[in-house]
């Protein structure tokens, strides 16, 4: 047995392992990808002016080696981007509300409703064109307990928080 | 009729601060000035030489005139006062604002005294509330017996309020509310004692550092004759190691003189004093502060000892109470010097439970070796490997040779040395080699669970745990993946099936 409190059977309590985490929009996966799209594309135009650049001081190794270098890591994030989707995901209980991430390294927190000082809602132009948004719950003092999920719809995003409101008994804009 | 009226509000009526904020005020537009025009300043007086028309003087003249103008708007349209369970602020100047904080969210009233607080016979006044802003009032000058009727009205008027967190149901202090006791207080022996219990290995080391990256860079720009001057000195191959053991020695000497002084500076004529309400700190030679922290608002304490600190049986404990990101720093009381019995009278008064055998012990699990045995150890050791080969030097093979045992007995030592100890109400973490620390946490002063594993811990089955407080975060590293799942269900049992608010 874990402690020393006799009264508490560990085994009754509820457990997280049971509960079943919803899984983000499919929309957030393309707005993902579309980062994802941005980031590499700059990254490739970078490359190619850089090799056009520089054509006359480097060797046929580094015309070939620096864009499989380049595709190699773009495949990576990508793969990675699919695997933080799939490895995404909340779900609200009754008391408190929870979220995962990570693919790599795994993390899941939980916050209680009885902790949370206010709840906000965002939305960002690439999401607002999908109908994405995100929910963010803010607990007192350090930032590193606030709770946020993105990529969600916008009217999920406002369920939830009108929801969490509820059960905190606030009213929050 | 204000609700402050039913119940004895000295607060009530609209008050001005000190007349020696005025003093204070205008100290402030001066060194904001001269921070930001000190350059022009200097400039200007170089050419003042010349004889040229000294127009600067006039524009001083006006300068000045203005910061008096300001400063007397700044402290005339200065209003404070309580109402309606509101502290609130009018803050004056060429722009005016209002601050109102209802007292239930105040989380600590501190007191400093600078230089010339201290010839003015005066106290600053902040108010801070977990917002995470910084201090949400800041009254520049208060009389002191004010001061601290201000702030016994406003933690008091706390205790008067219906409970609305679970921080609140803490136990009470043996002492009544206004009862006060000087747990101990620290003069020059104690001090020096400190001072030289400071890690001076470290700061030697540090300060050797930097010297030889100066070397290094004189050497990079002066190439060949850097190596020549240094022969000039007298120092060759062979009185190599005399030289780098003097240096090494004025090294330490530096540190010890430079902690010493920051020690005294700092902690001159501490006192730590325990409260009804919980415990306060006054400590500072030049810049005297006094902190305070209620039981309620102490999110979790730690203490620790480095070796020569356990020899002479001391701690210096840190009290950790709620505040925001930004604050967390300012909000945490610090103090050297405490003994055994005074380590129990505060681990008592925030946690009741402190006899070590009846908490539930747990270590961590092997990976937190392997873990850090391998990004300490080998990871470094291949390329202390890779250096001893393509470059080879004695003391590179010596390193190498040294660095997998000596970084595997440190961290077998370090792993050994972590334990958590669990209770129905709170945890106990155990840490640390050279410097051992120990951390109390109570449960209902969790606002959120994270449980988290890197790569190695998903395949070794174990995970760490972080909760969350409104001081920060302690965390319990490389559980069980069983025993942190159990834990972080119970934790969240412990806080949703028993509290009643926010």
């Amino acid at each position: 047995m874990l402690f020393q409190n006799p009264q508490i059977d560990l085994n009754t309590l509820p457990q997280i392992e049971e509960v079943e985490f919803q899984v983000l929009a499919p929309a957030a996966l393309k707005v993902r990808l579309i980062n994802w799209g941005i980031i590499q594309g700059l990254m490739l135009i970078g490359m190619v002016i850089s090799l056009l650049v520089l054509r006359k001081e480097l060797t046929i190794w580094h015309f070939v080696g620096i864009p499989i270098a380049w595709a190699l890591q773009a495949w990576y994030f990508m793969w990675m981007a699919h695997n933080r989707y799939r490895a995404e995901g909340y779900a609200l209980r009754d008391k408190d509300i929870l979220h995962k991430k990570g693919h790599w390294w795994k993390n899941q927190l939980t916050v209680p409703y009885l902790r949370i000082q206010h709840i906000e809602l965002e939305q960002g132009p690439i999401a607002r064109y999908f109908g994405l948004g995100a929910v963010t719950v803010y607990t007192a003092g350090d930032s590193s307990g606030d709770l946020s999920i993105s990529g969600i719809t916008y009217e999920e995003a406002e369920r939830i928080k009108a929801f969490i409101a509820k059960k905190v008994g606030v009213d929050e804009q | 009729m204000s609700n402050d009226t039913t119940i004895n509000n000295p607060f009530e009526t609209p008050s001005r601060q000190s007349p020696a904020a005025l003093a204070i005020i205008i100290l402030r537009f001066i060194v904001r000035i001269v921070r930001q025009f000190w350059p022009v300043v200097v400039i200007l007086l170089l050419r003042g030489r010349s004889g040229t028309t000294q127009w600067w003087v006039y524009a001083g003249l006006g300068a000045g005139g203005v910061v008096m103008i300001l400063s007397l708007l700044a402290y005339f349209r200065t209003w404070f006062h309580v109402e309606n369970g509101e502290m609130v602020l009018n803050r004056g100047g060429l722009f005016r604002k209002l601050v109102q904080v209802p007292l239930d969210k105040i989380q600590t009233v501190s007191f400093q005294q600078t230089f010339l607080h201290r010839l003015l016979n005066v106290v600053s006044v902040s108010i801070d509330t977990s917002s995470g802003k910084g201090s949400e009032i800041e009254l520049l000058a208060l009389d002191r017996a004010k001061a601290e009727a201000l702030r016994t009205h406003l933690l008091g008027r706390q205790s008067q309020t219906v409970p609305i967190s679970g921080d609140d149901v803490m136990p009470e202090t043996p002492l009544s509310a206004n009862d006060e006791k000087v747990l101990w207080q620290l003069d020059l022996g104690d001090l020096i004692l400190i001072g030289l219990g400071q890690n001076h290995i470290r700061s030697g080391a540090i300060l050797f550092g930097i010297g030889f990256g100066l070397y290094r860079e004189i050497q990079a720009i002066m190439g060949k004759s850097a190596n020549k001057m240094i022969e000039n000195w007298g120092i060759n191959w062979q009185n190599l190691w005399n030289f780098l053991s003097i240096l090494i020695i004025v090294a330490l000497i530096i540190s010890i003189v430079t902690s010493l002084i920051r020690t005294i500076v700092r902690y001159y004529n501490l006192k730590f004093v325990q409260t009804g309400r919980g415990f306060r700190v006054e400590a500072g030679l030049f810049t005297r502060r006094e902190q305070a922290a209620t039981l309620p608002k102490i999110q979790y304490i730690r203490w620790s000892a480095h070796p020569l600190e356990r020899f002479f049986q001391v701690f210096a404990v840190h009290l950790y109470q709620a505040g925001g990101y930004d604050m967390s720093g300012k909000q945490a009381l610090h103090a050297p010097g405490c003994r055994t019995q005074q380590l129990q009278i505060i681990r008592e008064a925030y946690f009741e439970d402190t006899n070590v055998e009846t908490w539930t012990w747990h270590h961590p699990t092997r990976s937190l070796f392997i873990g850090r045995f391998f990004w300490f150890g080998v990871f470094p050791f291949l390329f202390l490997l890779a250096k001893t080969i393509l470059d080879f030097h004695w003391i590179w093979l010596t390193i190498s040779a040294l660095w997998l045992p000596l970084t595997w007995f440190y961290q077998h030592k370090y792993a050994r040395k972590r334990a958590y100890g669990l209770h129905a109400d709170g945890l106990w973490i155990k840490s640390g080699f050279f410097t051992e620390n120990d951390t109390l946490l109570r449960w209902n002063n969790v606002k959120s669970v994270r449980l988290s594993q890197s790569w190695l811990q998903i395949r070794r089955g174990s995970a760490d745990l972080e909760f969350t407080t409104s001081s920060g975060e302690v965390a319990i590293k490389y559980l069980t993946l069983e025993t942190a799942k159990q834990l972080r269900d119970y934790v969240l049992y412990t806080l949703e099936a028993t509290e009643g608010g926010r």
